[in-house]
């Protein structure tokens, strides 16, 4: 089958879904590997069809192969080259930290930011403070302390430093040591007089988990293996374990991960997938769903969502201490439709579930008397409520301190949600004075500050009209039917631009179901997670891992588990090109 | 049994001769040291950087025109009243602006302009920003070049030190590495401190130990670093193998002045006690002095001779009774809209704000003044210059600058002076220092501001990058390898929102290949002693 299409793509920045294009082993439809452990991967299965009509393994011409390199979001089937030293991100190392010695200190925040340029003076730095720092904690807290040394140190307490060596190591490295390793790191036992105070078997036991923070080994997720697979290479297991861990869990790999590398079971993408859906279960996976959510919603510290202020006079229900509450909802209802009920994308969308309190019941229209501080999951009855685009949280954090703002929430929709070609508002859009005069709705002004000149085409077509089915929220996410300022009646009627095709709405509740059902959402949303995954901004080769996850996800019935699982079965999951100077 | 091997930090540091002038903290009450056989003061670049602009008339000294001599009395009744007493040590260079300022700025015939982003971007790069994408500069910053050339030691990178949240959007973003390429604040004061002690000159019997153990470690990293170079790996794999390895080799050989103790540090009130763990969130009072601290700490140590203290564009300052955010106020508005009412008493909000910045430049240009080094003070031998986002923060505009240098850079700059280095612009009338207070004077709510007209300020247009040869060139002056520069950045163009300024071309991987270069070279040689 060929991979490729010359569909024209040209000005379309990305949704468009070209067809043909299988990266990942076929799945049955409970999502059951069908194990037949395809080293090459590669090849759908009958069902998947064939729309672009091309035969089997052409080889793309040279037209093809020029136009995609000018676009990322092109299928050119193969394994992308990659570095073979990514660095622990920060997040990674604390995780790391946490799982390997039990001490949860949060050394990241000693760190650089995260980089995969070289390692500098400033990065160097901060690898040694936070070894000082975690080393320290392991030994001062006694818990963690008789987990981490496996002995009690006898005589000169050398057995035992030799057997914290030996069991510390490997874990440390995510991998068997080699000889030499064991024979390095015993030159800090024979040497221990003259480098600790006292040389006493605790402050050797310490700077021998210092050392093991400070190795590059340890600090590197190395993918060193020189095992020929065609034109590439395969990852040795234990490198496949590494993957899978800091995929799901931006962690190290458990014991029983440990134990199917051991056993060589991670060669094949039934026995990866075997082992990401184990992993799925455990509560580490939440945190990486919620992790990919944030950046999916753009959340965080410095974001929309990190201080939300509201005109008291305008919102008395509302107060300045309630940002925080407003991004747990939304975690919170993004981790139950994922993991509680197991939902697809178009749960996410469509699931009138909230998670609620007293102080968020009202802006709920329910009443404060029902709930106490907990968020508790509760199904939401007004018919303004469908999924995550008509939570608090997102319409809140897409308004202004006195109204809400369309513009936010429809640019927000249409690029980051539906990946519409929409580009930066022209020179000095940010300074057009809201019109008023003589206009009693946000709809009428807004539609009034934008409707002329450069701004037109992107807030006519794309931005206004999506933001106005949202309307029926005001700046803090409540129900509004009237416009405060002039009682006039809200109108959420609008005829949206859903990729190429204009859909006409009538309020959140359709405008959620018209995102749902859209391929060029899925495939939006399956780019971000295939980016996100693999940490890398989309390229020719993972365009084809996104079409065929969009393509799943626009059959309907695929979870959004099942989309994280499938993330671990394409050919460059397991497979590692050489990183080439340019491109493809 | 001690190690037999040499502590080779101290023994270079000591017998080496490259031994740095000792900054003597006499002043202080700690020790004198001996004098050694030195070389020139180092001289140092510190940027403070502020969001937002200010309130631009009062906060340019009262002397009635942009040019003529500084004293207290040009000060006390405005914002830098608090830096009355160091009126001698202070220059002016009046009438500076940024390049690329303008809405028509273009890249691959590609379009974005947002001023704040552009006031970020472009201040220390003098180049323009990616129009896609996260509209990062496409060209590595000032502070950079700085470190480059002038650090001893490994650490080519500079000090960029924040107190709030390190994020890393082209708005909280100054410093840049390369194209593209963001350098993000350091926000933990603990790591800094904890680089710095660990350059301690010792004396204490355990050094001994430590070196030791330093050197079993690097040699442990090193061993797994050689395996990795057996591999047949890309070449950007390898440099960074490479990299790493120099790193550590250089870090055995660090030189170290004699003044970079412990004792030095507790002189200057930084105890490990003192500094509080984990990463600023926002600014406050003693966190921002802990890092004013760290300033003149790293600088007896002599670790960086780049250094930027970058406040956070977009913090409410609750501990001044805000309730509204900095941008916000800096509207007059109280949010991101640049017309509609003015929120009440806004002017004396953001004369708050411009205040305690003040007062927070003076307690670094006064702390570096009160360290001894060589002849002078290590403020004398420093460039310390207060450096804004914007002049007007309502209009966005990035002409005008106000500007504040303390300190002479080892003699090279005048001191007590405010040079108008844009006579014709600028005029000498009244109006040289703006008109921030235009607008939202009285606390009538039904007044309106608009954006742009009225509280910005006309004139001041010699390009900034024109002071960034100037500073290399008076960093440089004290080394007689330096050669000096005439031309720095990628671009001056622009002379404000209007103006005109030719597509930039690149190759489509952040290096840029064509658009205006530098049309006005040179150094400005009037702020030269």
């Amino acid at each position: 089958m060929k991979n490729f299409s010359s569909t024209a793509m040209g000005a379309v920045l990305c949704g468009a879904v070209l067809g043909g294009c299988t990266a990942l082993g076929p799945l049955s439809a409970d999502g059951e590997p069908s194990g037949d452990g395809d080293a090459a991967g590669g090849d759908g299965d009958a069902g998947d069809g064939d729309p672009s009509g091309d035969g089997e393994g052409e080889p793309l011409t040279p037209e093809e192969i020029e136009e995609a390199q000018g676009d990322p979001s092109i299928c050119v089937p193969g394994v992308p080259g990659t570095s073979q030293l990514p660095r622990l991100s920060r997040v990674q190392f604390d995780n790391t930290v946490r799982d390997l010695l039990h001490v949860d200190i949060t050394p990241s925040s000693m760190l650089a930011p995260d980089s995969q340029g070289s390692v500098d003076q400033r990065a160097w730095d901060g690898y040694k403070a936070a070894a000082v720092a975690v080393s320290e904690a392991v030994m001062a807290d006694a818990a963690a302390r008789s987990l981490v040394i496996p002995c009690s140190a006898e005589g000169d307490g050398a057995a035992c430093a030799e057997q914290l060596i030996q069991e510390l190591g490997p874990r440390a490295f995510r991998r068997s040591l080699t000889p030499e390793e064991t024979v390095r790191f015993g030159v800090l036992i024979t040497s221990r007089a003259a480098i600790t105070p006292t040389g006493s078997f605790d402050e050797l036991a310490q700077l021998i988990i210092e050392a093991f923070l400070l190795s590059p080994s340890f600090i590197i997720r190395g993918e060193l293996a020189e095992q020929p697979s065609g034109e590439y290479f395969a990852l040795s297991n234990f490198e496949v374990a590494s993957r899978l861990s800091y995929l799901l869990w931006d962690s190290m790999p458990d014991e029983l991960l440990f134990q199917a590398a051991e056993a060589g079971e991670l060669s094949t993408p039934a026995g990866i997938l075997t082992q990401a859906q184990r992993m799925l279960g455990d509560p580490r996976a939440r945190g990486m769903v919620e992790t990919f959510h944030e950046h999916f919603l753009h959340m965080g510290p410095g974001t929309r969502w990190a201080e939300i202020v509201r005109d008291p006079a305008l919102f008395p229900t509302y107060h300045d201490g309630m940002s925080d509450l407003l991004s747990e909802e939304t975690h919170r209802f993004v981790e139950h439709v994922v993991f509680d009920i197991q939902g697809t994308y178009q749960d996410l969308l469509m699931e009138p579930i909230g998670f609620v309190n007293s102080e968020l019941a009202p802006l709920y229209g329910l009443p404060a008397a029902d709930f106490g501080a907990e968020l508790v999951a509760t199904p939401l009855t007004e018919p303004e409520r469908a999924g995550l685009f008509t939570r608090l949280g997102f319409l809140a954090s897409h308004s202004y301190y006195d109204r809400s703002s369309p513009i936010h929430r429809g640019a927000f929709i249409q690029k980051d949600v539906l990946c519409a070609p929409v580009g930066s508002p022209p020179a000095g859009a940010e300074g057009e004075p809201l019109p008023t005069e003589g206009l009693n709705t946000n709809r009428e002004r807004v539609d009034a500050q934008t409707g002329t000149g450069g701004c037109a085409n992107c807030h006519l077509n794309y931005i206004n009209p999506t933001g106005f089915a949202l309307e029926a929220f005001d700046a803090t996410g409540a129900v509004q039917v009237t416009e405060s300022f002039s009682g006039a009646a809200i109108n959420t009627t609008a005829s949206v631009l859903i990729g190429d095709e204009t859909v006409d709405v009538d309020g959140p509740v359709a405008l959620s179901q018209a995102i749902a059902e859209s391929p060029d959402a899925h495939a939006c949303y399956a780019r971000k997670w295939v980016e996100y995954a693999y940490g890398r901004a989309l390229n020719n080769q993972d365009a084809c891992v996104a079409e065929d996850l969009a393509d799943r996800l626009t059959e309907g019935g695929y979870t959004i588990l099942e989309l994280i699982s499938d993330l671990t079965q394409s050919e460059s999951f397991r497979l590692r090109a050489l990183e080439t100077e340019a491109g493809l | 049994m001690k190690s037999p091997k040499l502590n080779r930090r101290i023994f270079l540091g000591g017998v080496g001769g490259a031994t740095l002038a000792a900054p003597f903290l006499s002043s202080l009450g700690t020790r004198p040291l001996m004098a050694q056989d030195a070389p020139a003061d180092p001289r140092r670049l510190v940027i403070f950087y502020t969001n937002n602009g200010c309130l631009t008339n009062r906060w340019f000294p009262d002397i009635g025109s942009a040019a003529g001599a500084i004293t207290s009395e040009s000060l006390m009744a405005g914002t830098l009243a608090p830096l009355a007493d160091k009126a001698s040590k202070l220059l002016f260079p009046r009438g500076l602006r940024m390049a690329l300022n303008s809405f028509s700025i273009s890249v691959d015939g590609k379009n974005h302009f947002d001023p704040h982003d552009q006031g970020m971007g472009s201040k220390l790069t003098c180049a323009p920003l990616d129009p896609d994408g996260d509209h990062y500069a496409l060209s590595h910053s000032f502070d950079h070049d700085v470190a480059r050339v002038f650090n001893q030691g490994t650490n080519k990178s500079p000090l960029v030190l924040g107190v709030g949240f390190g994020g890393g959007g082209v708005k909280q973003v100054l410093s840049y590495s390369a194209s593209r390429t963001p350098y993000e604040p350091e926000t933990n004061a603990q790591n800094v401190y904890s680089s710095l002690t660990g350059l301690f000159v010792g004396g204490q019997t355990e050094a001994d130990y430590r070196v030791a153990r330093g050197e079993s470690i690097i040699d442990l990293v090193s061993d797994d670093l050689n395996t990795y170079k057996r591999l047949n790996m890309s070449s950007a794999d390898q440099r960074k193998v490479d990299d790493w390895l120099a790193l550590l080799r250089a870090t055995e050989q660090a030189i170290v002045p004699a003044a970079c103790t412990q004792m030095s540090s507790d002189g200057i009130g930084l105890t490990a006690d003192s500094i509080p763990s984990g990463q600023f969130g926002g600014i406050s009072h003693e966190d921002s002095t802990v890092m004013l601290r760290l300033i003149a700490l790293t600088m007896m140590c002599d670790a960086n001779r780049s250094i930027i203290m970058q406040w956070p564009g977009y913090n409410t300052f609750d501990f001044l009774g805000h309730s509204i955010d900095h941008h916000g106020l800096s509207h007059r508005v109280g949010s991101a809209a640049v017309s509609g009412t003015c929120v009440s008493g806004v002017l004396d909000r953001i004369r708050e704000i411009d205040d305690w910045f003040a007062a927070k430049y003076a307690e670094l240009v006064f702390l570096l003044d009160s360290i001894e080094e060589g002849e002078g003070t290590m403020l004398d031998n420093s460039a310390c210059m207060w450096l804004p986002e914007l002049a007007d923060g309502n209009a966005h505009n990035n002409n005008n600058l106000p500007i504040v240098i303390a300190g002479s850079c080892g003699g090279y700059f005048k001191q007590g002076v405010s040079v108008n280095l844009d006579g014709g612009t600028l005029g000498d009338g009244p109006n040289q220092t703006g008109n921030s207070e235009s607008a939202c004077a009285t606390n009538d709510e039904t007044e309106m501001v608009s954006s742009g007209s009225g509280t910005g300020s006309n004139g001041g247009n010699v390009p900034l990058n024109k002071l960034y040869v100037t500073l290399m060139n008076a960093l440089g002056a004290g080394d007689p390898n330096f050669v000096p520069l005439d031309s720095w950045g990628i671009s001056d163009a622009g002379g404000g929102f209007g103006s005109s300024v030719p597509d930039f071309t690149t190759d489509g991987a952040g290096n840029l290949t064509g658009g205006q270069g530098i049309s006005n070279p040179g150094e400005l040689s009037a702020l030269k002693a």
